[in-house]
């Protein structure tokens, strides 16, 4: 079998799982706590800012 | 039954003083690593400059420069990096203010060893893992004093999930352990001499594995984790995508490590491992590039404050490095481009993006961020900083554009063919002198770019004398009842882990079945993952998402972090070196080396010639007609360690045995301009007063048994006695044309080498010219009889 057909055919269900996976985590919403822990860099220390 | 929470009001005093000395560290030894590397760009355009020097010839300083920049500017600029945020993303203090010392003291300690060792010649002969077995010791404890230390943090912080600077921090500290140990398998002859346990093929494997996975996990995550900490910081914005941070990572993470064979294209590793190599290579871009985009997208509605604040211009500028060069990479582990690119001055411009570029950018914007709050003043000048960026960035495009110039130029003259099919350049000195100006313009580029650092130095040293050393504090409610801890069983059967152990499982049964067949399945496996999705329902909202729990639980993290790190480890290494049929020998194998050959492999390796000069033929039509047949595995088979090379400053060397006869050699490494004109090698002379330690050269042989090399009793008692009859045989004839030099010499052995590099599959040619009595040729595997040779 030609190498290159079987190539393409693999490299367009590794393309169609990763979005389907990515559909599928998009409906589960299981990222709830991102946006908490985004800000997490931003607290500052009590006293600890340049002047 | 509902448990009452009982909160409490603690203060937490963190400890910034060793985040301070590691930036003072980073600095010193950063000036040091490029200050040597400066001087080193300048010897390959004045070879001269090395004054005869043992401890100033290029080839023993460049393995200082690399150790110093990889180890001591960027290890040290990391450890305050996660110092710093780690303590600030846990809400809790180091844990143990003993094991910071021990880390900071020990770590230094490591790099003056090497700054010490390194010049003296003591190296293992492999690239970025020169350091001899006792510093390689004490580089894995206080590696793990430093793991020790962060997981115990990890243990007592007061902030239940780990941000993602974190978790590129565990998977730096888990993975360099691994690479470290599994690199520095070697057997010690003295305390300064070791082999290394592989030989050829499995050698070279485990050394690009390592050597490529220390720029990943190194030099990349660490940062990356920084970035992901100090971008938002500088720019008081949240990252990009929490939700690209997780991608980013675990797909980084995974596929970096199957990506080392791309070091080693064309050569007689296995094709299959190259192809693996080469497809991770390209498939790493799109992880990659989601980090980049991640950390400058944070930057969108911020690029204002870019144009004014130093610290943003030099992390947005790092960043963007950091995307280059891993576009440049992936391009360059393409074979085709590969094969014009590898051995050139190309891979010399593309490490420097990623160090100069991403390291040493990054580096400059984190200190210029942290020094002011680190002694609570401001930055002593902004114009200065400014001054910095600019004479970093021109100094940076300088270095990088001369040397991609450099590097095309070296791979079309090499392959360059007449129409009558003969070489258009046969002479490798035509392609030194076509390049010999761009080393020049790299110099001033490096030149230009160490001043900046020498700048930012006396910046922060002003800043902090104007100001006074304080320690970050904070006030965290602990909550005193007892946190529900996430099940096990849940987070190994978490969704993720089921999915990419079935991917992986599934990998496996596809590759055993024919074409036909696995694209059946795929086809079927893909209609049953839609019907699932269309009707799997939403996750119970109440209930919190598997990446949340696993992100409360350090260790569980680490292991499934440390499994998708060894996948690709094991995948490429185990059937290398423990499976036969998996590197196929063709063509007669390797015949141990004499005595002295074996300690003039020793001297070639105490030099640093695998610098310079490589040992692997691949397999182009140019390469045959200037170096002879291709390399095959079979012929390195007894090489503890390997010596293919990355880099032709000068010719592959593979076959020089025999191509000149003795006396040119010996005026060669006396005075290489001598007999190559235009030559940018240094002048070894130094190699002919200094004499081969007879007293361990059995002890020598003795190990390479152990290791596997068929050396005989007889031949390992009579070492030293073969060593002095084979070293007289060139000393006699060098001295029958005039040349006196002392049989036992470095330089002689030097000489017995070379002269059978290429002929090691047969019995050592050098010795068969001598009059050595036959019994001394016995012992120094030589059947009787040989023909004459003798270096003509």
């Amino acid at each position: 079998m030609n190498v290159l057909a079987a190539l393409i055919f693999i490299g367009l269900v590794l393309v169609a799982g990763a979005l389907l996976l990515f559909a599928y985590s998009q409906k589960s919403a299981d990222h709830e706590h991102a946006e908490r822990l985004s800000l997490l860099p931003l607290d500052e220390d009590d006293d600890h800012k340049p002047e | 039954m509902a448990q009452e929470a009982v909160l409490e009001e603690r203060r937490i005093v963190y400890d910034d003083g060793t985040v301070r000395q590691f930036i003072g560290a980073s600095i010193v030894f950063g000036i040091v690593a490029m200050a040597v590397g400066l001087w080193c760009a300048l010897e390959l355009a004045w070879p001269g400059l090395s004054f005869g020097i043992p401890e100033l010839t290029y080839s023993r300083l460049r393995p200082l420069h690399t150790n110093a920049a990889i180890f001591a500017l960027v290890g040290n600029m990391m450890f305050a990096g996660i110092y710093y945020s780690t303590q600030r993303l846990t809400k809790a203090r180091m844990a143990s203010d003993l094991l910071s010392k021990i880390h900071f003291w020990g770590w230094q300690a490591i790099i003056v060893s090497a700054a010490i060792t390194l010049p003296m010649g003591f190296t293992q002969g492999k690239e970025y893992a020169e350091l001899e077995w006792p510093i390689d010791i004490a580089i894995a404890v206080v590696w793990v004093v430093f793991a020790v230390n962060f997981f115990w943090t990890l243990a007592k912080r007061h902030e239940k999930n780990l941000y993602v600077a974190l978790w590129f921090y565990i998977a730096t500290i888990v993975t360099v352990a691994v690479l470290h140990i599994v690199n520095s398998f070697d057997l010690p002859v003295t305390f300064f001499k070791s082999y290394s346990v592989f030989a050829g093929v499995q050698d070279a494997l485990v050394q690009w594995w390592y050597g490529h996975n220390a720029v990943a996990f190194f030099l990349t995550t660490p940062i990356l984790g920084i970035m992901y900490y100090f971008i938002p910081k500088a720019a008081d914005r949240p990252i990009y995508s929490y939700r690209l941070s997780i991608v980013h990572f675990w797909a980084l993470v995974f596929m970096y490590i199957w990506a080392g064979p791309h070091h080693l294209l064309f050569t007689a590793l296995p094709d299959w491992i190259q192809t693996l190599g080469m497809v991770f290579s390209i498939a790493l871009w799109a992880p990659s590039w989601g980090g980049m985009l991640n950390g400058l997208l944070t930057l969108k509605g911020a690029w204002n404050k870019v144009r004014q604040d130093p610290v943003l211009k030099f992390l947005a500028a790092g960043v963007t490095f950091y995307g280059m060069a891993t576009l440049e990479g992936p391009l360059l582990s393409i074979k085709s481009i590969n094969g014009l690119a590898h051995y050139t001055d190309w891979i010399i411009a593309h490490v420097h993006g990623g160090t100069l570029g991403w390291n040493g950018l990054m580096a400059a914007g984190v200190f210029y961020w942290l020094v002011p709050r680190l002694y609570r003043t401001k930055l002593y000048s902004k114009k200065s900083a400014d001054a910095h960026f600019w004479m970093a960035t021109v100094g940076i495009l300088l270095y990088i554009v001369s040397m991609w110039s450099a590097g095309v130029t070296e791979g079309l003259m090499w392959r360059a063919i007449k129409p009558d099919g003969s070489l258009l350049y046969p002479n490798f000195l035509e392609t030194i002198l076509a390049v010999r100006p761009l080393y020049i313009v790299r110099a001033v580029g490096g030149g230009l770019y160490l001043s900046g650092f020498v700048l930012m130095g006396w910046n922060l040293v002003k800043t902090a004398l104007a100001g006074r050393p304080v320690n970050g504090e904070v006030k965290v409610l602990v909550e005193e009842r007892a946190r529900p801890a996430a099940s096990l069983p849940d987070l190994l059967t978490g969704r993720p882990v089921v999915l990419a152990s079935i991917g992986v499982g599934l990998t496996v049964v596809l590759g055993l079945v024919n074409v036909p067949t696995a694209m059946v399945v795929l086809t079927l496996l893909f209609v049953l993952a839609i019907v699932v999705y269309l009707f799997a329902g939403r996750q119970d909202p109440t209930r919190p998402a598997w990446h949340a729990l696993l992100e409360g639980r350090p260790l569980v993290f680490t292991v499934l972090t440390l499994a998708a790190v060894l996948v690709g480890g094991v995948c490429e290494l185990v059937p290398t070196i423990f499976v036969k049929s998996a590197v196929a020998e063709t063509g007669p194998g390797q015949q141990p080396y004499t005595a002295l050959e074996l300690e003039g492999r020793d001297v070639y390796l105490r030099e640093g010639c695998y610098l310079c000069h490589s040992q692997m033929i691949r397999p182009f039509v140019s390469e045959k007609l200037r170096y002879g047949d291709p390399s095959t595995a079979a012929e390195s088979r007894y090489d503890h360690p390997f010596q293919w090379g990355s880099k032709r400053t000068g010719p592959d060397l593979a076959r020089v045995g025999l191509k000149y006869p003795n006396l040119w050699h010996y005026t060669h490494l006396m005075n290489p301009r001598s007999t190559s004109p235009g030559s940018i090698m240094p002048s070894f002379a130094y190699l002919a007063k200094d004499q081969v330690d007879l007293s361990i050269t059995p002890r020598k042989l003795e190990a390479m048994r152990t290791l596997g090399v068929p050396y005989t009793k007889n031949e390992i008692a009579n070492a030293a006695a073969s060593l002095e009859a084979q070293g007289d045989s060139i000393a006699k004839d060098l001295a029958s044309q005039g040349v006196k030099v002392a049989p036992d010499s470095d330089l002689v052995a030097l000489i017995g080498y070379l002269q059978r590099m290429g002929k090691q599959t047969q019995p050592s040619p050098v010795l068969a010219a001598s009059n050595v009595p036959a019994p001394m040729r016995a012992a120094a595997i030589l059947p009787s009889g040989t023909a004459l040779a003798g270096g003509r």
